[in-house]
């Protein structure tokens, strides 16, 4: 094993003032202007995200697998985050606070999202169970009016 | 949805009957049907009664209007000339929705 070389600080280097404490107060130092990017950035991450998002669900081609979306909504949430902590100008506070909220809201909202049945679900090979309902005119309908033919039955989330 | 209609030759040629149901009211119903553009029945599920008769009520976090105790898992569910359920289609995403081409394949393999 070679010998352990200590390292002996320059007492100088450490003495010297950082670039930050060079600039003059009140001056724009160089991370406000990159936190307004980052801010701005963060929004175009989540647009551009949302803009594709949005037109799949019009289309309905969302994808089984949403794992880029969501990295997407929470790295635009992370940026403007970041961006904020920073301190940075409304130029580039209102899109990272957009981002911010947006994206981690969305990506929490997919954290909550997952859907599950109980153990008692219909399964394949099972008989229709026999139902009636009001149908969309109010009038009573009954399963055994479309017994004898093939059926798509189709459970969804409605209106809203 | 609305995207099934696409598949209105397919369904015909099989005689398949379309029956939808959600919690909302028939006259929800109504007043969305111009949007669904879908030839079948469409019916209201308010009290989830045929939601819990084949027991696909969500158990995961609720998030469902004001005024519904609940809601149904996205489901799709194809049924032979015989009562039988022959294939089901059930998403653990509920923005995802039964794509017609997935319906298409289920009808070939199952009805023929």
């Amino acid at each position: 094993m070679p010998p352990m070389r200590s390292v002996r600080l320059n007492p100088q280097l450490l003495q010297q003032p950082s670039f930050l404490d060079r600039c003059p107060a009140g001056s724009t130092r160089i991370w406000d202007v990159s936190a307004t990017v980052l801010g701005i950035l963060a929004f175009l991450v989540l647009a551009g995200s949302m803009a594709i998002w949005f037109r799949k669900i019009q289309a309905v081609q969302i994808p089984e697998n949403r794992g880029a979306f969501v990295a997407s909504w929470a790295i635009a949430g992370l940026l403007g985050v970041t961006a904020l902590v920073q301190g940075v100008g409304w130029i580039g506070g209102i899109p990272a606070g957009i981002a911010a909220a947006v994206g981690f809201g969305f990506t929490l909202l997919f954290l909550i999202s997952p859907q599950k049945v109980g153990s008692d679900a219909i399964r394949v090979g099972a008989t229709l169970p026999a139902f009636k309902a009001l149908d969309e005119n109010g009038e009573p309908f009954e399963s055994a009016s479309i017994a004898g033919k093939p059926v798509l039955l189709k459970f969804f989330r409605g209106h809203w | 949805m609305r995207r099934w209609e696409e598949l209105r030759p397919e369904l015909d040629k099989r005689g398949v009957q379309i029956v939808t149901l959600c919690t909302d009211t028939p006259e929800e119903i109504l007043a969305g049907h111009p949007k669904h553009r879908l030839k079948g029945v469409m019916l209201s599920d308010r009290d989830l009664a045929v939601t819990d008769l084949f027991g696909i009520r969500n158990q995961g976090v609720h998030t469902g209007p004001p005024g519904v105790s609940g809601l149904p898992v996205p489901t799709t569910i194809l049924v032979d000339a015989e009562g039988v359920v022959r294939w089901i289609d059930q998403s653990k995403n509920y923005q995802r929705r039964s794509d017609p081409d997935i319906v298409l394949a289920a009808l070939r393999e199952h009805l023929g």
